[in-house]
């Protein structure tokens, strides 16, 4: 693998600059960014809608020679919009000369603890670099991505130490030419607090916010007969 | 006994109309009754992952179009077939359209753990099986495990059984006959 020149970050979220994937993928763009590296930031949400921005975005992903996919699990795999991008970029790209000099680079964080109930995302994505011909460097899987909430990484202090460590290490490795190492992998899956509070804050976060809205008795709602 | 069929296939000419031909034939004439939404013909917006489904209208999607009445079909079935060509392992952005827009409605926020993992906890006291069919044009181990695998993990996510199996392009309609019946039966029928 040679060392990126361009990156392109699409950021998969329907929330998009809001949201954890955002958070993520910025980071790590801009330990990039401190090392040379071109780039350019996309929010699929936005994309897909105009028949222009969506030119825009696969003439951003031809141009680009680092291409970073940072997305939530959506029910155990991508959101609608991103396996939508997959499929373009597949039909715009395939065939085309020196595709193995494009690396992708997938993240993907869920709402569960569990890093590893990402698995099945990561997987689409490498198939898809590999049916397409490009050069696979790698996949990070985050649980635990309520603890972000689409802030940014250096405001969130010891809790996502973990995280950051681990895109640092992924930066310098693409930079090295080489791929995602095992370090980082494992660093980007373990949670920065432990997994009963986490679950315990979560639950307590919807009840809290259900009180905000009013809407507290009708959670439990089981508005269609079955 | 009811059936809702979702037809993930992006054109008219994917053999992902055949399947779900041969799949409704079959279901009618053992007397199922059979709602079929092609899923390219509809008006489905993108989950915009708001939570509104949790938090605004505890259970109903806060976006008006068909994927709106999506978690009702789904808890008013006793069967839900995904019928989609195998996109990169999973499934098409068709379909995955769909499915998107209803599994935060008919579950609840809460967490819960499901055989030591975290899920959401059910809505409901039970959730139609799922059986999904995926259309490869040949054989491919990697993308018929990765379909394989995501299918049943939806399946534990929603709380029921689910079953997958592939059928391809080539098949002949008695094969995928035999495909659809086979895995038909693997879920109780």
């Amino acid at each position: 693998m040679q060392r990126p020149i361009h990156a392109a970050l699409l950021v998969g979220s329907p929330r998009g600059p809001n949201s954890t994937s955002n958070s993520l993928g910025t980071y790590l763009l801009e330990k990039l960014e401190q090392q040379g590296v071109t780039s350019e930031k996309v929010y699929l949400s936005q994309c897909l809608g105009s028949e222009e921005k969506k030119d825009a975005m696969l003439r951003l992903v031809d141009e680009s020679d680092l291409i970073i996919f940072a997305f939530p699990l959506y029910v155990d795999s991508l959101h609608s919009q991103v396996i939508k991008t997959l499929e373009l970029i597949a039909e715009y790209e395939m065939g085309k000369l020196n595709l193995d000099k494009k690396k992708i680079v997938a993240i993907s964080n869920n709402g569960f603890p569990e890093a590893k109930q990402n698995e099945i995302a990561l997987a689409v994505c490498r198939i898809f670099a590999k049916q397409v011909g490009f050069t696979w460097a790698g996949g990070l899987a985050m649980g635990g991505g309520g603890m972000i909430s689409g802030r940014p990484l250096n405001e969130l202090g010891g809790m996502v130490r973990n995280q950051k460590k681990a895109l640092e290490i992924a930066a310098e490795s693409l930079m090295n030419g080489e791929a995602i190492p095992t370090e980082a992998l494992s660093l980007m899956a373990k949670l920065g607090i432990p997994g009963f509070l986490y679950i315990w804050m979560g639950n307590r976060g919807w009840k809290q916010e259900a009180k905000q809205r009013d809407t507290t008795k009708e959670m439990y709602n089981k508005p269609f007969k079955a | 006994m009811k059936a809702l069929v979702l037809n993930g296939s992006k054109t008219e000419k994917e053999a992902v109309n055949s399947v779900s031909d041969y799949l409704v034939d079959f279901l009618r004439t053992n007397n199922y009754e059979v709602d079929v939404m092609v899923l390219r013909d509809e008006k489905i917006a993108s989950c915009l992952g708001c939570f509104g489904c949790w938090l605004n209208t505890p259970g109903e999607c806060v976006i008006k179009d068909a994927g709106s009445d999506l978690p009702r079909k789904v808890i008013q079935s006793d069967y839900v077939f995904l019928l989609t060509s195998v996109t990169f392992g999973m499934y098409s952005s068709e379909l995955k359209k769909a499915l998107d827009r209803f599994p935060c409605p008919v579950l609840l926020p809460f967490f819960k753990r499901i055989n030591g993992e975290i899920h959401h906890a059910p809505r409901y006291d039970k959730y139609p099986s799922l059986v999904a069919i995926g259309v490869l044009p040949n054989p491919d181990e990697e993308s018929e495990q990765t379909f394989a695998t995501l299918v049943g993990r939806n399946g534990i996510n929603l709380h029921t059984n689910a079953i997958s199996s592939i059928v391809y392009s080539n098949d002949k309609p008695d094969v995928i006959k035999e495909k659809i019946v086979a895995a038909f039966s693997k879920v109780g029928v």
